[in-house]
């Protein structure tokens, strides 16, 4: 699904080039949990969002899917945020003006998804998610693991293939975070992709694989043995 | 757009209170300002578009003059194809108009006109008819109102003095008000034939040396607007090359050389200042709006840019709102156009304070500018065109400022906050704030320069002394016959200095131009026409021969000319100039405003029963008893002539009257401009200490005092507000050197207008800035640490 081939990303400052990412090779394949690890500053969120699209590698190719990703034009990501990734942040981001219901919607609308589906599409997720009580709340009245609840019900709700999550229980204390992760589990038994950057070992044996990365290089890579 | 967007917009708009207030209000002055300018201009470019086939009526102007002769307009209809239809018009003022109880009101708007002229005009009867014979008269709805309490009053009967009697006129209708944008306004109007019993009259006031004649509806007087109402497809010039063909057709010599041409009425209001008769008419001056259509762009430009500066700043910290929605699959174009809406959105609802401004400022702008702008303007389209085009642009301008940056910027740099980190430190960009402030300064100046003038121009007459003068004036033949004794009784009171009648009295604001005329030549001169002691009432200086002496028969020829004549044809006393004996040369004064030169001048005697005015001098102690003693002589003398005693130092103010009103246009939008200024520094400064609380917290644990932390954060306001004064100085000094041009005598521009100014926008902007870094510096530190 993913394929990575020779990533640098690199930023030049007067007289020298300070290398983010070096020559990394990654792929990853459909249904696959991977969290990629790492000490702070070597490149995990800058490689998170290469793959998400935000962000373009300064040397390289990106294979979404087989198509050249590094290629492709402003326009044409706009698309692939609409329909294939969705993304889930350590400091969740939700829209402050837009109550829990509102945040959920956004993407479908910016898919011109029509009314009537998208307030079943809603309706159906808050109520797996089991916040229908909570639907008129605003972002600053709920605990920082709803509002993550919610960062996750928003991102899944275009039916993404790949869930890009960014540190997604850093802010969160420790039975918030295994929450967060078992639903992310349980998403990616459903079949979703999942990429995942954090700090926690733990939280990583939720996933099927780990990705190693030490200044800008990739370390180790291996298969998690006893998955949680 | 979407209803998201809407609800973002909405939301955000409640949440920020105070900036969302700051823009909308500011907004909404310079909205107002622009509107209420529009607005005047519509108007302004209206008039006498009411008439139907308005293309079609023209108004013959001889030479420079749109009075003809009473039998002009009838001839050229009869002689002229093309010519449907016409009407002349006549108007005259101070009309003495008795009330039902029995007091005397003196109307200016007493208008003649033929029979047509409101069928014409589009004007219609709510009652009766026009006046078909000289015994009755048609009045506006405002004057039935006025004299009959009810609107509905013919029939009744109206006493007015046209000449020196009261003659009963018959109420023979009620016609609807002549809207604010038509020229022609009257409030009475009377049989075109009843003019017969005015014309002449103003030659009353030249006395000895006016016409007598008794007919005035002849070829030979010029007082009637004719307007002719043209058969579609009639060129103008066809017409006034035939009124010339027909003029040829008389014997009369100086009837064969009269140049007429046809304006057409829409461009009377603005088009009508190189015309020198236009006086019945309501006129307009297209340049003269310019500066104030200039000041209030300046207004809305610094409302627009306090918007633009605060979104600007308050923006940064929505950037992580516009980065997720970035993520989530938002293109540029869906946050361009969040942005537009928002702005949209924040200009229309600006539209709320704007309403107040249009409605506080139309009555004054009408008031200060002598504008008639009344509620027919909101009946046009091309108003709320403007309203609509004006609101649109400044939403969307500011928008497109606001937005074009963000729009484009990437979701990762919006989300990781590397935005802020990119703008320098904490220094956010507030050179919008020495434009306020200059501008503020340049008003400031503008009106301390203006109020100096005025002041100057009240007291700085040379060689005269209009203080302590009561004037009356004498408007029957009665009283002017027994002027003599009115004075002779006057100067038994120990409180009356002297006293002296005259046909002028100086400083006046009209200019009497006299021709002085030999076999060889004719020289014009500024002139006066007085009567005797009138030189030594006002502190005038004969420097050579003598004042005025009793009136002779052979008087005429005398005059007193003013030191400027003496120097420029080289006279003294005694001497002749051009046939006349100079019996005195009096030291040059300010006979009119300051805003013209002493000119070479020539004085004339007024015989002693025919004055218009008497002055009485006063030693100032008991003048009520004086004007009492006048009123009541004047009662004696003529029991049906009103008189108001007045000073003569009041009609001087009233040469200055255009630019009081100026000072008082400008006070507004300075006081305007400075509330856009408060509340942009105001905002600014909110959103700078929100950024910098956690430095204020790290600065005053480690040891940093309440006064330097205000000082810190003045200093960092201040240096915009200083640069402002240094821009503001020069640039204020060289527009009011440019206005001070418009006087012959000018004051000085004193440094300390400056100064005040200056330290007044220092002052303003110091308090501001205090206000809240006061409060942001003695909040305890700890919590701003913990809020971050």
């Amino acid at each position: 699904m993913i394929q990575l081939k020779k990533i640098d990303k690199y930023y030049d400052a007067k007289f020298q080039r300070t290398f983010i990412l070096k020559g990394v090779n990654l792929e990853v394949k459909q249904g696959e949990f991977v969290t990629i690890m790492g000490p702070s500053g070597a490149g995990k969120s800058t490689l998170l969002n290469i793959i998400g699209l935000l962000d373009e590698p300064s040397a390289g190719e990106y294979y979404f899917w087989d198509e050249p990703a590094h290629k492709i034009k402003e326009k044409q990501k706009v698309q692939y945020h609409r329909s294939h990734i969705g993304f889930i942040f350590q400091a969740f981001h939700l829209i402050d003006e837009l109550n829990v219901y509102e945040n959920i919607e956004t993407p479908l609308v910016y898919r011109s998804v029509k009314g009537k589906e998208r307030k079943a599409m809603v309706a159906d997720l808050l109520d797996r998610f089991n916040m229908v009580a909570k639907k008129d709340l605003f972002p600053s009245q709920l605990s920082g693991g709803q509002q993550q609840l919610v960062a996750i019900a928003r991102a899944i709700i275009g039916s993404p293939k790949l869930l890009l999550a960014d540190e997604p229980t850093g802010n969160l204390h420790s039975e918030q975070g295994e929450m967060i992760m078992k639903l992310l589990k349980k998403l990616n038994e459903e079949g979703m992709t999942i990429i995942q950057v954090t700090h926690n070992e733990d939280f990583a044996q939720y996933g099927t694989r780990v990705v190693k990365l030490i200044d800008g290089l990739i370390r180790e890579d291996y298969q998690v043995e006893n998955r949680k | 757009m979407n209803i998201t967007d809407i609800k973002i917009a909405f939301r955000n708009i409640l949440k920020n209170k105070i900036e969302s207030s700051i823009s909308i209000l500011g907004l909404g002055i310079g909205l107002g300002c622009i509107f209420i300018l529009g607005v005047l201009i519509i108007h302004e470019h209206s008039y006498d578009r009411f008439i139907p086939d308005h293309k079609n009526v023209y108004r013959v102007v001889e030479d420079t003059d749109p009075r003809t002769p009473y039998p002009l307009a009838p001839s050229i209809q009869d002689n002229i194809p093309g010519i449907q239809d016409f009407f002349r018009f006549y108007q005259t003022n101070h009309v003495q108009i008795k009330n039902s109880g029995n007091r005397v009101i003196e109307e200016d708007l007493f208008a003649f006109a033929d029979n047509n002229f409101f069928s014409l005009l589009n004007t219609k009867f709510k009652y009766g008819k026009a006046a078909v014979s000289p015994t009755e008269i048609a009045l506006s709805e405002d004057m039935a109102k006025k004299y009959f309490k009810t609107q509905n009053a013919l029939g009744a009967s109206l006493n007015v003095k046209l000449k020196d009697n009261f003659l009963p006129l018959t109420i023979c209708g009620v016609y609807e008000n002549f809207p604010g944008n038509s020229t022609l306004h009257p409030e009475f109007v009377g049989n075109i034939e009843l003019s017969e019993q005015v014309l002449g009259l103003s030659q009353r006031m030249f006395g000895e040396y006016g016409s007598t004649q008794n007919d005035y509806q002849n070829w030979d007087n010029n007082y009637f607007y004719s307007y002719l109402f043209l058969s579609p497809g009639t060129r103008p010039e066809t017409v006034s090359s035939k009124i010339k063909n027909f003029m040829v057709s008389f014997d009369t010599e100086k009837y064969k050389e009269k140049e007429y041409h046809l304006q057409p009425a829409t461009d009377i209001y603005l088009d009508s200042n190189n015309l020198t008769g236009n006086i019945y008419s309501r006129t307009g001056n297209a340049n003269e709006l310019k500066y104030y259509i200039g000041i209030a762009l300046v207004i809305l430009f610094i409302a627009i840019l306090n918007y633009i500066f605060l979104t600007k700043a308050k923006i940064l910290s929505r950037l992580t709102e516009i980065g997720a929605k970035k993520a989530l699959g938002a293109s540029n174009n869906i946050i361009r156009k969040q942005v537009l809406l928002e702005s949209n959105m924040i200009s229309a609802l600006s539209l709320m304070p704007a309403a107040i401004i249009i409605i506080i400022g139309i009555p004054f702008i009408n008031s200060t500018l002598q504008k008639t702008v009344g509620e027919e303007v909101f009946g046009m389209w091309q108003t709320w065109g403007m309203l609509v085009a004006v609101t649109l642009l400044t939403g969307t301008l500011s928008g497109i400022f606001i937005g074009t940056n963000i729009s484009r910027t990437s979701a990762v740099v919006l989300l990781t906050g590397k935005m802020q980190r990119q703008q320098k430190s904490h220094k956010l960009n507030h050179s919008f704030l020495s434009f306020h402030f200059a501008i503020f300064i340049i008003l400031v100046v503008s009106v301390f320069t203006f109020k100096k003038q005025i002041n100057y121009g009240l007291t700085n007459f040379k060689a005269i002394d209009p203080n302590n003068v009561l004037v009356c004036e004498l408007n029957s033949p009665e009283l002017q016959k027994q002027a003599q004794v009115i004075q002779n009784e006057l100067e038994q009171n120990p409180n009356v200095i002297s006293t002296a009648g005259s046909s002028f009295i100086p400083p006046f604001n009209a200019f009497l131009p006299i021709k002085l005329r030999t076999e060889e030549e004719t020289v014009r001169f500024d002139g006066l026409i007085m009567g005797k002691g009138m030189i030594p009432l006002l502190g005038m200086e004969i420097i050579d021969g003598e004042a005025f002496g009793e009136f002779k028969q052979d008087g005429r020829t005398n005059i007193i000319i003013n030191e400027s004549t003496a120097l420029e044809y080289n006279i003294k006393a005694g001497d002749l100039l051009n046939g006349f004996t100079v019996r005195g040369i009096v030291k040059d004064f300010n006979a009119h405003s300051m805003h013209s030169l002493i000119q070479p001048m020539v004085i004339l005697q007024q015989h002693p029963e025919k004055m218009r005015l008497l002055a009485v001098k006063t030693n100032g102690k008991d003048d009520k008893s004086i004007i009492e003693t006048i009123d009541r002589l004047v009662t004696q003398i003529s029991p049906e002539s009103v008189s108001e005693v007045i000073y003569l130092t009041d009609e001087i103010n009233q040469f200055y009257e255009r630019e009081q009103n100026q000072a008082k246009l400008i006070t507004a939008f300075s006081l305007l401009s400075i509330s856009l200024a408060i509340m942009g520094l105001f905002g600014v400064v909110l959103i700078t200490i929100s950024k910098r609380t956690k430095e204020i917290g790290i600065r005053k644990v480690n040891g940093a005092r309440v006064t330097e932390v205000v000082e810190m954060l003045n200093k960092d306001f201040l240096i915009w507000v200083i640069i402002s004064v240094v821009v503001a100085v020069p640039a204020a000094w060289y527009a009011m050197n440019r206005w001070l041009e418009n006087f012959a005598y000018q004051t000085s521009l004193s440094w300390w207008l400056f100064a005040i100014a200056g330290v007044l926008a220092l002052a303003i902007a110091l308090l501001t800035v205090s206000f809240q870094s006061y409060k942001a510096a003695t909040r305890n530190p700890v919590d701003s640490l913990r809020y971050e």
